[in-house]
């Protein structure tokens, strides 16, 4: 009996994770299946906890007045074609509905004198507009979060999935996890699962860098992740948080080398300081290596009376942040500050197709966890989010009522709660805490992730190895010490897979930049970089990318 | 990162517990009382959720983020 094994959770329709995609996937699933059950899972709260919870909530939408067909070109044109064209044209035509139906929750959107929404251009994309709601991220989720309870999503709060379970014709069909707090073994069953987690990051050090394990949990279902050679790389000081390098420039900000001599337009000369964060971080490596550094945001041209502006932000947490980093922490932001180019996070998400199914049957992906495309630029991370999330949501509620219950082996069950337990121990020579510094140290390092060539991958690649040994002997003492640790160990695959991925993809292109294949080569890179699971080791191959909306640059449409 | 509880403030309600996104706060027996004590300081995001929601103003957080290993 299952129930014997531990807290049993029968659902038609499971969703992990609770940002955006999560949320909408939810909601989805319930609005196309009213008989069903849906669960939506989270590590935390949902509603105040995530990625999206800490972004100010930027969103692409195409209005009935834009150009929808133009906007999917500047969509996949500004990803290089790394893209999956006909799931965006979905995303962005579904995208005016959803912000109709938020605004209808209750969540407000600044509008123009004559009632039109408040639109801005953003960064990377020519016509493409993105929005925001008053309240940022933290206001974004917990309007979504009331609009599940009074449509009756379950909510399974405080559980972090270690696994996902496979029924015994091999279908994906739910997860396993513990509570958070008390480490009780929970069992969630269900028909169709998605994973709507965040992909995973590596802790940064900012409030958004919560990691998910999605991807991973993905991979090791023998799901086929990809884009793990892509990350999401920005401009940042370590002394404090600064969301608005892109207004703090168009009001006279600029990036200047240890002489003060300004360095973007020698490398970006269409964009120079306002090109996209990406490429702002390419050009602060190769100043580096230059021999320039150290770099830095010079902020003291920015007018005595705009500075105000730049204390107060409509989202709570900022807002706290900057009133207290001049009183409390006696930081002039209005200086010059010494930035670094940092490796965010991956890009690496599960490959689906233009329904959000992954090549598992029974699941499917929404939000980051979902590979629609390879950057997502400020807006189109929660645009892709909102959108993969109702198509994902929807399409799991279709096969939820087409199939039985799932039926699965209770050994394996049992198995996957033996491990868990393996985990825990008395506390080891090194914490999980010591690893993932020894993690970062790699995996920040400006010639590994950022300017990469084939010897530093392998290299980096035996350091890894290392850290790999270290973690199977690691214990650990509590169920906070647990969830750290197998999120610890989810980078280290994420790390591993990464550097395999950007070994195979011989050209640079987006974030990619191959030191020694500089150039982009469309002959021969467009394509997918898959990764899939065999026995413990990652299988890569790769496959062309579809083009069947916008024609592929050298003319060879799939 | 947070710094301070101010327990003389703190009126029990446990809210600061479960809206941590990191685990970080763990409501702890003491006497006939539960209150909060900041259990993982070091694993503090610098969110702020605790303090902008906690209902008695009680709670402070320091804007400085730990420190992590730099790109050079």
């Amino acid at each position: 009996m299952l129930e014997n094994i531990g807290k049993l959770i029968d659902t038609d329709v499971l969703v992990i994770g609770g940002g955006a995609g999560g949320l909408w996937a939810a909601l989805s699933a319930r609005r196309h299946f009213p008989s069903g059950k849906v669960t939506l899972l989270d590590a935390h709260m949902i509603g105040r906890t995530g990625h999206t919870a800490f972004s100010n909530a930027w969103m692409v939408v195409v209005t009935p007045e834009d150009d929808l067909d133009a906007c999917v070109r500047d969509i996949v044109q500004g990803n290089e074609w790394i893209a999956e064209q006909e799931l965006i044209r979905e995303v962005l035509s579904l995208s005016y509905d959803q912000m109709l139906q938020l605004e209808k929750m209750g969540l407000q959107f600044p509008k123009e004198e004559d009632g039109k929404f408040v639109r801005r251009p953003t960064r990377g994309l020519r016509i493409t507009k993105v929005l925001k709601p008053i309240g940022g991220g933290l206001e974004f989720c917990w309007v979504l979060r009331k609009a599940l309870e009074r449509e009756g999503v379950e909510f399974a709060e405080r559980v972090f999935v270690t696994d996902l379970l496979r029924d015994e014709r091999g279908n994906v069909a739910g997860a396993v996890g513990i509570d958070g707090r008390t480490g009780e073994f929970h069992i969630l069953r269900a028909k169709a699962t998605i994973v709507a987690t965040n992909s995973v990051t590596f802790r940064a050090g900012f409030a958004r860098d919560l990691t998910g394990t999605g991807p991973i949990l993905a991979y090791q279902a023998g799901a086929a992740v990809t884009n793990a050679e892509f990350g999401y790389l920005r401009p940042a000081t370590p002394k404090f948080y600064f969301e608005g390098i892109t207004f703090a420039i168009q009001d006279g900000a600029r990036f200047v080398n240890s002489a003060g001599a300004p360095f973007m337009e020698k490398y970006e000369p269409d964009w120079s300081d306002e090109a996209d964060v990406q490429l702002i971080s390419k050009a602060m490596v190769m100043e580096k290596k230059a021999g320039n550094a150290p770099l830095y945001l010079d902020m003291s041209r920015i007018p005595e009376e705009k500075r105000e502006d730049y204390l107060h932000s409509s989202v709570a947490w900022m807002d706290y942040f900057y009133k207290k980093l001049g009183n409390r922490a006696r930081i002039d932001m209005f200086g010059r500050t010494e930035y670094f180019p940092f490796y965010q996070m991956t890009k690496m998400a599960i490959k689906t197709d233009s329904g959000c199914r992954a090549s598992v049957p029974g699941l499917f992906a929404a939000g980051l966890a979902q590979a629609s495309c390879a950057t997502h630029f400020a807006g189109f991370h929660i645009g892709a989010c909102n959108g993969t999330g109702w198509i994902a949501g929807r399409n799991a509620a279709t096969l939820a009522q087409e199939i039985k219950a799932p039926s699965l082996n209770e050994a394996e069950v049992e198995l996957l709660k033996r491990k868990i337990r393996g985990g825990f121990g008395d506390a080891t020579e090194r914490s999980e805490d010591d690893l993932l510094f020894e993690l970062q140290k790699l995996i920040f390092r400006h010639d590994v992730s950022i300017l990469k060539t084939e010897g530093r991958l392998s290299a980096a690649l035996g350091v890894l190895g290392g850290i790999e040994e270290k973690l199977a002997g690691t214990k650990a003492s509590n169920t906070h010490g647990f969830v750290r640790l197998r999120e610890t160990e989810a980078m280290v695959i994420a790390a591993k897979l990464i550097f395999a991925a950007s070994r195979v993809r011989h050209e640079s292109r987006l974030s990619h930049i191959r030191e020694d294949y500089p150039g982009r080569d469309d002959r021969n890179w467009l394509r997918w970089v898959l990764i899939r699971r065999e026995g413990d080791q990652p299988q890569i191959s790769t496959e062309p990318i579809a083009t069947p909306l916008v024609p592929a640059p050298n003319g060879n449409s799939q | 990162m947070i710094v301070d509880i101010d327990l003389d403030k703190c009126t029990s309600c446990g809210l600061c517990d479960p809206i941590c996104p990191a685990d970080v706060i763990h409501m702890e027996q003491n006497g006939d009382k539960e209150f909060p004590v900041i259990q993982y300081p070091e694993h503090c995001v610098t969110c702020f959720n605790c303090e902008i929601f906690c209902p008695e103003q009680c709670i402070d957080v320091h804007p400085i983020v730990r420190r992590r290993p730099l790109p050079w």
